[in-house]
């Protein structure tokens, strides 16, 4: 494995993301509610309009549209130091450095670049991605029942979806529907859907994470003009699985920012607390968990580290992206599990930001493709060779009539 | 206007401090520029920015001070000075100060400013010793500047007692308090330049120095131990009727910790 090397550039953009997130975006959220979604909107404007002069803004989009070109190690580390705060885990810098967008708008045209992801980054705005339906989100290829029929120049939309954050508050998403009902998983189409488009309605609902709420949304004859569809009728679920790939290192890096937050402060508090007359820091039990916590973090870095830098080098990382996604959801769910026993009762009031970590970490292991998904990733890669040649020597056998 | 600005790399303060041998460790912890060294660095870029010149930034200090000294190209100065000499570790203020001095005698300058004082220590040696090896006058703990033209600095500096409005004509020193300005963070633009800019890295002979004027050899000043704050005892919690609990907690207050004696 290579050394990681951290330029002198990079580490000074992290300082100037942690000045930024620990100045301006904490004190900010402070003058929210606990469970709020977003900062107040005059916060938001003045912040990242900071950011914005400073240059920092949509670090991770092509210099070409006015980002700052970073690559998937440089976003990775900074990642870890922009998701430090209270709503970090899902609603990352409180959007001041820019708001993620569908990867899949990516493989589109210059035209739909242009018309929808650009104006998109640089204004801020929410956008949806609408795979998931009530029939099932794991296994997308079989469950999507929503279908697309072509019209002339135009797909007619029906069908609903469940669990799409944003989709109340966006103006447009990237939908994955049915336009070939016989061609199974090439079959399946995606479309940028205008939230304004007539049939087209959100409706929220709650859950145990108080960023970027989800919603139901039904497709009621909605009219999708053919310009719209992204790559080829049926490519939906073949578009940008290469970017796809890559983007779960800076979301990896996320769950390790928020990990590393906690494990921080519980550090500090286990050398303030005293219980029977004695630091908690001096409790052997205690130092186990943090140990623990430790080793999760650092395996995690690591992890991260070495995939994004692979992904920069164009190395096939579509197995490392899954295991640093589900390494990194769940290293987050034991970490901050155990950030929350070690404060007792402070770890579950709405006064820290522990109990939101918890509370919202828990989706981290489910979206995104749930940790088994990702196990079977991994495990299909491991055993892909030995299948391919179990399955050759039976094809071979029983071409040869047995020998007796 | 060409300004110095000596700045410091210490310890983040914010992590916790290690120590051993009687000393700071200072291996394994991360570095920051001292933070009225920062105010300092800001208020030198803005007196560029009205007058035109150039801003150099000094820093004594192992390897790990170019880092500081990047920062500081990335916030906007133009040169800077690294004098990096193991030699000079360990230097009192007033070892720092004769390095400095032979920094700043190098070209032309018209102010030095300085923080008031290094986050570390605390001491506020380094620039008032400074100013006396250079003959310069000096004006210290400036929370206000104005500058109407470039031989003359309007100062407001905070006493004891209150404030104090000078005029000082340059060359001179000024040392920066944290309320006299809020430094800009540094832009994208300003990090992928500051590597273009130049560093010269210097030793003790480059500048003319002997081994033992400065150091651990010439200090006068020798630290003979370091001891850690102590460890924050838990707090006491209250709960109850909020006019007896305040009472409670006034009466605490005034005869066990005795704040208002
Ligand atoms: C708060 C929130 C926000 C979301 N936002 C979005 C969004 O914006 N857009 C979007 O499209 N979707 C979104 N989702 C949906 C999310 O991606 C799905 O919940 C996820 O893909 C799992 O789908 P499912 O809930 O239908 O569970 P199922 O597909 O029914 O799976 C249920 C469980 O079965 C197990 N499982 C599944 N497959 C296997 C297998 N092969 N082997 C073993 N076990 C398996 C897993 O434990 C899984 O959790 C969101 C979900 C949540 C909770």
């Amino acid at each position: 494995m290579n050394s990681f090397m951290i330029s002198d550039e990079l580490k000074m953009v992290v300082e100037q993301v942690r000045r930024i997130i620990e100045d301006d975006v904490i004190p900010a959220e402070s003058r929210v509610d606990p469970d709020a979604p977003e900062l107040a909107e005059e916060d938001y404007q003045r912040i990242s309009k900071k950011v914005r002069s400073l240059g920092l803004y949509a670090l991770e989009l092509p210099r070409k549209y006015g980002g700052g070109g970073m690559g998937t190690f440089e976003m990775s580390v900074i990642a870890e130091a922009m998701g430090q705060h209270r709503m970090g885990l899902y609603n990352i810098g409180c959007g001041v450095f820019g708001r993620h967008i569908p990867e899949s708008i990516w493989s589109g045209t210059e035209e739909q670049i242009q018309q929808y992801a650009v104006p998109a980054i640089q204004q801020g705005t929410h956008t949806f991605f609408a795979i998931t339906e009530p029939g099932g989100g794991s296994d997308p290829a079989n469950a999507i029942q929503t279908r697309a029929e072509r019209k002339g120049d135009r797909y007619i939309l029906n069908g609903s979806k469940i669990f799409i954050s944003h989709a109340h508050e966006a103006e447009w998403g990237v939908v994955y529907a049915r336009s070939n009902p016989e061609a199974g998983r090439k079959g399946i189409s995606a479309f940028i859907v205008e939230t304004k488009t007539p049939g087209f309605t959100a409706k929220p609902f709650k859950v145990i994470r108080t960023a970027a709420i989800p919603n139901v949304v039904t497709f009621e004859d909605c009219e999708i003009p053919v310009k719209n569809r992204i790559g080829e009728d049926g490519q939906g679920l073949s578009l940008a699985l290469n970017m796809l790939s890559r983007k779960r290192f800076p979301y990896s890096a996320t769950n390790l920012s928020v990990a590393v937050a906690a494990h921080k402060r519980t550090v500090e508090y286990a050398n303030q607390r005293k219980t029977f007359g004695e630091y908690l820091a001096d409790r052997q039990a205690i130092q186990w968990m943090l140990a623990d916590s430790e080793l999760d973090i650092r395996t995690t870095r690591l992890l991260i580290w070495d995939g994004a830098m692979r992904a920069d080098r164009d190395e096939d990382i579509r197995v490392l992206a899954s295991m640093a996604k589900v390494y990194s959801s769940e290293a987050l769910g034991r970490v901050i599990d155990r950030c929350v026993q070690i404060h007792g009762g402070y770890g579950v009031t709405k006064e820290f930001p522990l109990e939101r970590w918890y509370r919202e970490a828990r989706v981290r292991r489910i979206g995104e493709g749930p940790s088994e998904v990702h196990r079977m990733v991994i495990a299909r890669d491991l055993l892909r060779a030995g299948r391919d040649q179990r399955k050759a020597r039976e094809r071979s056998q029983a071409a040869t009539p047995a020998a007796r | 206007m060409n300004i110095v600005v000596p700045i410091k790399s210490v310890i983040d303060v914010e992590l916790n401090i290690r120590v051993q041998e009687g000393k700071i460790a200072k291996d394994g912890m991360s570095y920051i520029i001292s933070k009225w060294d920062e105010n300092a660095i800001e208020a030198a870029l803005q007196l560029k920015e009205k007058h035109g010149g150039e801003v150099t930034v000094v820093s004594v200090g192992p390897d790990r001070a170019s880092e500081s000294l990047r920062k500081a190209l990335a916030m906007g100065a133009d040169k800077a000075v690294h004098v990096n000499d193991p030699a000079a570790e360990d230097s009192d203020s007033f070892g720092f100060a004769k390095i400095l001095a032979k920094v700043a005698q190098r070209g032309p300058f018209d102010l030095i400013i300085t923080g008031k004082q290094a986050q570390d220590t605390d001491m506020g040696g380094t620039g008032p010793i400074l100013a006396e090896l250079l003959g310069l006058p000096q004006v210290y703990n400036v929370i206000k500047l104005e500058s109407d033209e470039p031989s003359t600095l309007k100062l407001n500096r905070l006493g004891h007692q209150g404030q104090e409005m000078v005029e000082l004509k340059l060359p001179a020193l000024i040392a920066a308090n944290d309320s006299l300005n809020e430094p800009r963070l540094a832009s994208l633009r300003g990090i992928m330049a500051a590597k273009k800019k130049p560093l010269d890295v210097l030793k003790l002979a480059d500048l003319g120095l002997s081994p033992d004027e400065v150091g651990a050899k010439g200090a006068r000043v020798r630290t003979l131990e370091f001891q850690p704050p102590k460890r924050r005892a838990a707090g006491k919690k209250f709960e109850g009727d909020a006019e007896e609990v305040t009472r409670k907690v006034m009466d605490l207050l005034a005869n066990e910790a005795k704040i208002f004696a």
